[in-house]
C-alpha cells in the first residue's frame, strides 16, 4: 500500500475493533486479504495453503490487536505478523520470498502490450531477486511488489534499515540495466 | 556526468517520496533520463500486481467464523454474562462493604452468642464467597489480565 501521509488510515478501524466492534475487523480483513494472500504465495506454492495462511494471520492479528501500540502503521504491523508466521511455518522447508510462479496474474482485461510489459517486469524483478542472498530477497519484494518504504520493511522484517536501503539500491541498479532497452525504445536513443 | 549523478540520486529515493526539484528539472530537459525514470515507473506499477492476487475463498468470512468459535471456547462467561469491568468492580465493592458491616449487625451478634460455632463458620463462608467471586472475575477477564501482565 503506497502511503500518502504519516497518519495511519487504519487507526480508527482498529480502535473500533478494540472497543468491541468485532464485525469491524472483517473490513480490515477485506482491505488487506489480497496482500496477505499474495505474501502467502511466496511461502507456499499453492492457493489453498496461501488461503489457510492468510486466515491464520488475520486470526493472530485479531488476538494480538490489543498489543498494537501504533508505533508503526497497522499495515506494517500486519505484514510483520504475516512475515514471521510465514517464516515459522517454512523454516523447516526452505527460506521464502520468491515470486509466485504458475499463478494467473490478476486483471486479464489488460491488452497484450501491458501483459507483455508486466511479464517483462516480472522477469526483471526475478533477475534482481536472484542477485541477493535468499534472506534479503524479501526486502526487494516488499519494496517493489508491496510498495513498502525502507522504514516499514525494516520494521516488518527486523532487517536494519541501512541494509534494506543498500539491497534495494543494488537491485535498482540491476533493474536500471535490465530496463534500459525499454527506456531506449521510448526516447529513441541508444543508452 | 550529470545524468549519472541524477540517476543515482533517483535510485536512492524511497517509495512514495516525491521527485526533488533538481531531478524533476533535469528530467524536463533530458529525454534519456526521463525515459529511464518512466521505465522505472511502469516497472513498479507492474510489480504491484504481484501483491494483489485475489484469494479464491472468502477469507473474511472464514476469519470471522474462527474468531467467533475461539471466543466461545476461550471464555464461556463472556457471552453468558456480559458484565462490564465497572459492573464487576461495583458489585465487588458492594459485597465487600456488606461483609465489613456484618459485625455491626445486632441480630448477628445475638445469633453468635446463641450459637458459638457460627463465629468460626461465618468467616470461612465469607472467605469462600470472596474466593469464588475472585475466581469468576479472573476467569471471565483472563484475556484482559494476561494482556495487562504482558505489557508490564
Ligand atoms: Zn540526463
Amino acid at each position: 500500500m503506497r502511503r500518502e501521509s504519516g497518519k495511519d488510515p487504519d487507526l480508527p478501524a482498529v480502535g473500533r475493533v478494540l472497543s468491541g466492534d468485532r464485525e469491524g475487523f472483517a473490513g480490515l480483513v477485506r482491505k488487506y486479504e489480497n496482500r496477505i494472500f499474495s505474501l502467502g504465495l511466496r511461502f507456499f506454492r499453492n492457493r489453498d495453503d496461501a488461503c489457510d495462511f492468510a486466515q491464520e494471520v488475520f486470526v493472530k492479528v485479531f488476538e494480538r490487536l490489543g498489543s498494537f501500540r501504533g508505533e508503526s502503521l497497522f499495515s506494517t504491523w500486519l505484514m510483520k505478523v504475516a512475515y514471521y508466521h510465514g517464516i515459522s511455518l517454512c523454516r523447516s522447508r526452505r527460506e521464502a520470498a520468491s515470486l509466485p510462479e504458475g499463478i494467473e496474474i490478476p486483471d486479464t482485461r489488460e491488452g497484450p502490450q501491458r501483459l507483455y510489459a508486466r511479464k517483462a517486469a516480472g522477469e526483471a524483478l526475478k533477475g534482481a531477486l536472484g542477485l541477493l542472498p535468499e534472506r534479503y530477497r524479501i526486502c526487494i519484494d516488499l519494496y517493489f511488489s508491496f510498495g513498502m518504504r525502507y522504514d516499514d520493511i525494516a520494521q516488518a522484517t527486523d532487517i536494519p534499515v541501512g541494509t534494506v536501503k543498500s539491497h534495494v539500491f543494488r537491485a535498482k541498479q540491476a533493474l536500471r540495466e535490465a530496463l534500459k532497452n525499454s527506456a531506449a525504445e521510448d526516447c529513441g536513443y541508444g543508452m | 556526468m550529470e545524468c549519472e549523478e541524477i540517476m543515482e540520486r533517483f535510485l536512492e529515493l524511497d517509495n512514495g517520496e516525491g521527485l526533488p526539484g533538481e531531478i524533476a528539472g533535469h528530467l524536463e530537459t533530458c529525454p534519456r533520463c526521463a525515459a529511464q525514470v518512466a521505465a522505472f515507473a511502469r516497472f513498479t506499477e507492474s510489480c504491484a500486481a504481484y501483491a494483489d492476487f485475489a484469494p479464491q475463498r472468502d477469507i473474511a468470512a472464514g476469519v470471522m467464523a474462527r474468531i467467533a468459535r475461539a471466543g466461545e471456547e476461550d471464555s464461556p462467561w463472556e457471552s453468558d454474562l456480559p458484565l462490564s469491568m465497572v459492573n464487576w468492580i461495583g458489585s465487588g465493592l458492594v459485597l465487600l462493604v456488606g461483609m465489613l458491616l456484618i459485625p455491626f449487625s445486632g441480630m448477628l451478634q445475638q445469633l453468635v452468642r446463641d450459637m458459638p460455632s457460627l463465629g468460626i463458620a461465618l468467616p470461612i463462608a465469607l472467605g469462600l464467597i470472596i474466593a469464588i467471586y475472585a475466581a469468576l472475575f479472573t476467569g471471565s477477564h483472563i484475556e484482559t489480565l494476561s494482556r495487562f501482565l504482558r505489557l508490564r
